[in-house]
């Protein structure tokens, strides 16, 4: 499997206007990895809290933070280094909210996520390309659910009386769905055998 | 895994994404996982595909740009900005006693970025506190340095520093006494009848059974001996004691002397204790205007019920302070008000002004009359200034009547102004964005020489204080390819929604109709609100009603 790695910008004359306070400059930043470190962040996250904020901090964190980074340095990881931090304060800073433990739960998914946290950011971002690639193979009446649940976000009673099934049975189509797109996504990423010479 | 145990994942994992868990199941779901890594594992990954799946339908059906303008707008002037933002938004480290002179002053100007991350380091690691047996029993408007506030009628901590940048905290000893602290103050419990303060303003009061409690300053031994005393901490530590009642004993601290003076200071009588190498006590004019009582009034606390992804939901009872009093009122009690005005500030650019769940109340009167804390009508005009003659509520461009931006609420049966808060107001608040809530005006409808428009600045329940609560995620309902520019507008167009994509909590204020200039007893019909236009963010209104 071979991913594209996330490219190392900025050069050195984005960095010099950065460490000048040029906004400009840094909306190239945001443009250029918004995307990777939001899908990474949103895998990271644990219920209860809001993957964009922690991107958002991260960026301001870095744009405050510029002159610590090094040039030559790969700049993906100083950055994805920040939003680990900030994933972290705010895990931290939520669990000391009193409400929080039943947004949190169920706590031993948090601890798999954390063991995961490392997890390449280049990985998630292949495996966001296979997911839209799954789904654009979903056939009816999966890709109705899919709708449904993650564009419309309608709550489950109004899937069922729009799907003329059970609320049971809407439940069971979820799993279905969530089921179908993790086999595709794993099929995908799973190297293809090297052939061996007839 | 057995068959049967993966149908009750397959059960139980859907209920979860679908945040239909109970407790039971979410013990059963634990219990499940626990026993099977694997099973753990593809959960994980499920959870993982599940985030992605709602990553891209918002990329599909939004895109970045709002992601990217939004960041890019919140990016910090300057490096210090973002070093004050942080911090206020992290849990304190109990650290060891701090230096004493001028505490605040560092600690509020002289962090640095990297200071941050070592702080951050520090923080993070877990570290052993000492509950006292001293609550924190009151807060007003109360903001710490560096952490959430803590909920009232918890412990202090032993030794911990307390930052309070703004408002007030009234603490309860074991033995009776109180004392309330004023913003800016430095401040810890060393003991449970000793309290210690750097920095700021105390009133104290040790009724009979508390003699004997101590406050220190960095220049001076307070000991009480029954009695109601002020004590004022300036930054180069001159301390001030105003003694209102009985009788207090003040030993200056000399760090060449081993046996302080003693200065009994009796009933209306003044003390100055200079901080020097040799401290200087000298007698000071007695004023007892800076000693508090009590906490003002104002909104305390509300209670709501919790929607299904555990944010609060419908309001169900506000808690006020009103002439010292706490008065707790259900929602029944409450005196709606109905939106009669609405009109947007002309050209400004907001993303929508109708809030509510997925499914829009037929009646958008209602939204923001009814309980509910998800629903309202937000981003209405304003004015840089309050009013100062009457709003104008209708608009006739053909005679050159132009309509007050803002938005005109009439209460169902007048309300009366009383004592403290007579009305309360409730919006909602992005975390990401600065805790104070956003400014408004409160104008009456009608104007008299002796009445006026307020701006209200801060809120009692602010972002920090745990009192306020997280609201079930609202949606966005805007117009198709229509503009709000009046009320027939936003109660007639035809709406499409879209769901807020931050976490919101609900922020409160009570507001005093006094602070209009209303008399004891008058009786209010309806007031007319407006943003502050004080910067680009909106007031968000999900609920104003009337106290009985």
């Amino acid at each position: 499997m071979s991913t594209e790695p996330i490219s190392p910008i900025p050069d050195a004359e984005c960095l010099h206007r950065l460490r000048h306070g040029d906004a400009d400059a840094f909306e190239v930043i945001v443009r250029h990895f918004e995307r990777p470190l939001r899908s990474w962040l949103a895998t990271q996250t644990p219920p209860g809290v809001d993957s964009d904020e922690i991107a958002q901090k991260t960026f301001i964190a870095a744009y405050s933070r510029i002159t610590e980074f090094e040039p030559g340095t790969h700049f993906a990881s100083w950055l994805f280094t920040i939003a680990r931090w900030q994933l972290k304060t705010e895990t931290t800073r939520l669990r000391r909210v009193a409400d929080y433990h039943a947004r949190y739960a169920p706590d031993l998914l948090h601890l798999e996520l954390q063991r995961n946290r490392e997890a390449l950011p280049d990985l998630v971002a292949t495996r966001l390309d296979h997911l839209r690639h799954c789904v654009q193979q979903l056939g009816n009446p999966l890709s109705r659910y899919l709708q449904w649940r993650y564009y419309d976000e309608i709550p489950l009673d109004e899937m069922a009386s729009l799907s003329g099934r059970s609320v049971a049975a809407v439940k069971k189509q979820l799993w279905l769905l969530r089921q179908r797109l993790q086999t595709c996504i794993e099929s995908r990423m799973t190297p293809a055998p090297e052939r061996t010479p007839p | 895994m057995t068959p049967s145990s993966n149908d009750r994942f397959q059960q139980l994992w859907t209920d979860y994404l679908e945040g239909e868990l109970d407790e039971a199941k979410l013990n059963d779901l634990r219990a499940l996982l626990s026993q099977n890594p694997v099973l753990m594992q593809k959960a994980a990954e499920l959870y993982q595909t599940h985030r992605l799946l709602g990553f891209l339908a918002d990329e599909d059906r939004i895109g970045s740009e709002e992601f990217i303008r939004a960041t890019l707008q919140q990016l910090p002037a300057d490096g210090d900005s973002f070093t004050s933002q942080v911090l206020t938004r992290q849990a304190n480290k109990p650290s060891a006693r701090a230096p004493r002179r001028r505490l605040l002053s560092l600690a509020l100007f002289t962090c640095a970025s990297l200071a941050v991350l070592l702080l951050l380091t520090l923080w993070l690691q877990p570290t052993t506190t000492t509950p006292s047996s001293v609550m924190i029993t009151r807060l007003a408007r109360a903001q710490f340095f560096g952490e959430l506030n803590p909920p009232v009628q918890t412990a202090v901590t032993f030794a911990k520093d307390y930052i309070l940048t703004q408002g007030l905290a009234e603490l309860q000893f074991p033995n009776g006494a109180t004392a309330i602290l004023e913003a800016p103050a430095v401040f810890r419990v060393l003991k449970d009848d000793l309290l210690t303060m750097d920095v700021g303003h105390c009133s104290v009061h040790a009724p009979p059974g508390a003699e004997g409690f101590r406050l220190e300053t960095p220049a001076t031994t307070i000991i009480d001996r029954g009695t109601r005393f002020s004590v004022n901490v300036d930054e180069s530590s001159e301390t001030e004691v105003q003694v209102i009642e009985g009788i207090a004993d003040v030993y200056p601290l000399s760090p060449t002397s081993t046996s302080p003076k003693e200065y009994r200071v009796t009933e209306q009588q003044a003390l100055r204790v200079l901080s020097q190498k040799m401290p200087v006590a000298t007698t000071a004019t007695y004023n007892p205007k800076g000693y508090r009582h009590t906490l003002p009034d104002r909104l305390i606390s509300f209670t709501a019920s919790t929607g299904k992804d555990g944010g609060a939901d419908h309001l169900t009872s506000v808690t006020v302070q009103r002439d010292g009093e706490e008065i707790r009122y259900p929602l029944a009690d409450l005196v709606r008000a109905d939106l009669v005005w609405f009109k947007p500030s002309p050209g400004a650019i907001v993303p929508g002004h109708l809030m509510a769940p997925v499914s829009l109340p037929e009646d958008r009167h209602t939204l923001l009359s009814n309980s509910s804390l998800s629903t309202g009508i937000i981003n209405p005009g304003g004015s840089p200034t309050p009013l100062t003659t009457d709003p104008v509520l209708k608009e006739d461009h053909d005679q050159g009547i132009h309509g007050t931006p803002g938005m005109a609420v009439r209460f169902q049966h007048p309300i009366r102004n009383g004592p403290g808060p007579d009305l309360v107001f409730f919006e909602v608040q992005p975390v990401s964005l600065p805790p104070e809530g956003d400014a408004f005006h409160v104008n009456p409808l009608r104007f008299t020489p002796a009445l006026k428009g307020l701006t209200i600045r801060e809120y009692d329940v602010n972002m920090l204080s745990p009192e306020a609560l997280r609201v079930t995620r609202p949606h966005l309902h805007t117009p198709k390819n229509k503009t709000v520019t009046s009320l027939d507008d936003l109660l007639t167009l035809d709406l499409e929604n879209r769901p807020f994509r931050m976490v919101y909590r609900v922020v409160a204020v009570g507001i005093d109709l006094s602070d209009l200039g209303y008399a004891p007893g008058e009786r209010v019909e309806g007031l007319f609100f407006q943003d502050a236009e004080d910067d680009d963010l909106r007031v968000d209104p999900v609920f104003i009603a009337g106290l009985p």
